[in-house]
């Protein structure tokens, strides 16, 4: 991998938290501010930049997603958008919330939100302990506390179940 | 109870050992000694046992991020969720208020005071609100757009819909408070059927994006504006009227869209039908990069002055014809247009635009010489396009890029009447009797590009397509982008597909792409 940077100015090696390693061309990492600073500073010379919150499995999503934007900046926004919402498709919750997480670390605006997004678009609508369940988020109130909270904001609550 | 009110507030920035925590707490995969596959199943279990409370898990920024796009609605009731979430919501930064028909206006007014009351954030990013105004709620929305000042929001969005005082603008409109121009914490701004009227300076220091519309506009109050938004970028009216010139000095501005003009006086306008006179609007921006004349015009004739920086005009429009043989205005305008345009590298026309050149071909009148290199023809292909057609190919002799795209409204008739009678040909075999094939085919064109293409007229699009595969010498790829339809009438396109790949091409180089 490391021999393969020497030969080729234009790529760089990035290293997953379970230790993978992808080689990505260098128009294709600058989708990430996060890298793109690196390479702008010193960084760039080194050999492989590992990031250790991200798993090989995102990291391939992530790769994928910032590919296809640096490929097609030139052709159609609309190709960019249908891509975009084929690509969250059928994507488990476990996988949205580490690509949140991957894109805000790499700090790749487009991909956080449209993850992002599509969280939001899962909650929207949804009676809270549909949401609760979805998210498996854990109800720490009281049923005496939560009544309250519902009664001194029903301002809000009308017209929901 | 008193746990409630005293409540772990989260702080609006993110605390980082909190997101650390909880982050490492979820995925297991992230204790990198473990080996992944193997042990699956177990790791499996762990994961579900893991993903308990998994959105909790994200630090609250990110939270804060995915709340932002819910409905303001939805953003509220989550403080039901656990206490994590009580008062998570209160710093969104960005509110935007939708009216809902079902919910009455009263309620949906009170909805939005109390959520601004309970708002936490520091610095608002955008305010947006869009309901049917009243003008007793001229004071709420005034609160509410103080707020947005006070808070230094970077983005405002009043958008008044179903204002049932459509005609007579001046009583039922929602009148700006004089603070609001003299705001310039504002990047974006957007008015929808509000009363734009500055008394004094108007001071929008960062304004990049104004849209206005529904809206009566005098020049005046359009060059106050103008004069007070030193890096505005984008300017968009839709609906609107009350000025015949527009001059934009302004450096930075780049992009001008102006759509649907307004019929104002409609009934004054009946009555003089016949003799009508075709109203005025000049436009000059010595620095604009892209210029869109969409939607209705009207009965406005469109003149451009000094156009020289722009490099992409859409002239995608139509407008009122009261007689389709009477089309000595249109004529008139659009070869005005066009002669402004000889600079600019991408033009998009109408089907309009198109069936005018069809009646100037007819009159043996060209188009001036174009330099453009991208045309994009937005229309159906069918007998009164196709002169005009032939006379932009003709007219454009550096062209590179070829676009056809033909969504519905397509086939408006506009001057089809005139035209039909002007052109007399045979429609079948129009591009074949073209014998002195165009510049732009012989050197430059190497892409054509049929967008959405239908059953309807199938065969006029492949005829065209025959011809220019036949004479575009240096052709490089011809794409059929027929996604949406092509599953209706798969057998059709499957025949017209095997007869296009037939036909003869005289680059080596051309592929057809599907």
């Amino acid at each position: 991998m490391a021999s393969s940077i020497e030969n080729n100015n234009e790529k760089l090696t990035l290293k997953s938290s379970d230790g993978e390693e992808f080689l990505v061309e260098k128009h294709v990492a600058l989708q990430s501010t996060l890298l793109q600073n690196m390479l702008d500073s010193d960084c760039s010379s080194a050999d492989v930049i590992p990031l250790p919150k991200i798993d090989a499995r995102t990291l391939a999503l992530v790769l994928g997603y910032c590919k296809k934007h640096a490929d097609a900046s030139s052709s159609k926004q609309g190709e960019l958008n249908s891509f975009d919402s084929e690509f969250l498709k059928d994507m488990d919750m476990g996988a949205l919330f580490n690509l949140v997480l991957a894109a805000n670390f790499m700090e790749i605006k487009g991909l956080l939100d449209i993850a992002a997004q599509k969280i939001a678009d899962t909650i929207k609508d949804k009676p809270h302990q549909e949401v609760r369940e979805i998210f498996h988020v854990e109800n720490d109130y009281t049923p005496e506390e939560e009544a309250a909270v519902r009664e001194e904001n029903r301002w809000a609550f009308e017209g929901f179940p | 109870m008193s746990d409630l009110s005293h409540p772990n507030s989260p702080s609006p920035t993110d605390s980082e050992s909190d997101g650390e925590s909880a982050h490492s707490g979820y995925d297991p995969t992230y204790s990198s000694d473990e080996p992944m596959y193997p042990k699956r199943q177990r790791l499996c279990a762990r994961i579900r046992k893991a993903a308990v409370d998994l959105i909790t898990a994200l630090p609250e920024s990110l939270l804060l991020h995915v709340l932002s796009f819910l409905p303001i609605e939805d953003a509220v009731k989550t403080q039901v969720l656990s206490k994590r979430w009580l008062h998570l919501w209160t710093y969104s930064t960005s509110l935007v208020f939708l009216h809902d028909s079902d919910k009455s206006v009263s309620d949906f007014v009170s909805f939005v005071d109390r959520t601004l009351v309970l708002c936490n954030c520091t610095k608002l990013k955008k305010l947006g609100v869009r309901f049917a105004y009243e003008p007793d709620y001229a004071s709420n929305v005034n609160l509410w757009t103080m707020f947005a000042m006070g808070k230094g929001a970077e983005e405002l969005q009043l958008d008044f819909e179903n204002v049932p005082w459509e005609i007579d603008e001046e009583v039922g409109y929602y009148l700006l408070p004089q603070l609001l121009y003299s705001k310039s914490s504002f990047k974006v701004l957007q008015f929808s059927k509000c009363n734009v009227m500055p008394k004094g300076v108007v001071c929008w220091n960062s304004l990049k994006k104004l849209s206005i519309g529904y809206a009566g506009l005098s020049e005046d109050v359009i060059q106050k504006i103008l004069a007070g938004s030193p890096v505005l970028e984008i300017l968009e009216l839709y609906y609107f009227y009350g000025f015949n010139r527009l001059h934009i000095s302004n450096a930075s501005v780049k992009k001008l869209i102006l759509r649907d003009f307004w019929e104002h006086n409609e009934e004054v306008e009946e009555e003089y039908q016949i003799d009508r006179y075709l109203s005025m609007l000049e436009v000059s921006a010595p620095h604009l990069h892209s210029l869109e004349i969409l939607g209705h015009l009207r009965d406005k004739i469109c003149r451009l002055g000094d156009v020289s920086s722009l490099v992409d005009a859409n002239l995608n429009f139509y407008m009122e014809i009261y007689h389709s043989y009477d089309n000595v205005s249109y004529v008139n305008m659009l070869r005005g247009l066009l002669q402004s345009l000889v600079h600019v590298k991408k033009i998009t026309l109408g089907t309009l635009a198109i069936q005018v050149l069809s009646i100037m071909e007819a009159k043996g009148l060209r188009s001036p010489l174009l330099n453009c290199e991208f045309l994009t023809l937005d229309t159906g292909i069918w007998k009164p396009v196709l002169p005009g057609i032939a006379n932009m190919l003709e007219s454009s002799p550096n062209l590179e890029t070829l676009v056809i795209t033909t969504s519905s409204s397509n086939y408006d008739a506009c001057f089809s009447d005139a035209c039909t009678e002007l052109c007399n040909f045979d429609e079948k075999s129009y591009w074949t009797s073209k014998e002195k094939p165009f510049m732009c085919l012989t050197l430059h064109l190497h892409e054509v590009k049929f967008i959405g293409l239908g059953s309807y007229n199938f065969d006029f699009h492949l005829s065209f397509a025959q011809f220019l595969l036949k004479n575009a010498r240096v052709l490089q790829k011809m794409v059929i982008d027929s996604k949406t339809e092509s599953c209706n009438w798969p057998k059709e396109f499957v025949r017209a597909a095997r007869k296009l790949l037939s036909f003869p091409r005289s680059s080596p180089n051309a592929v057809v792409l599907f």
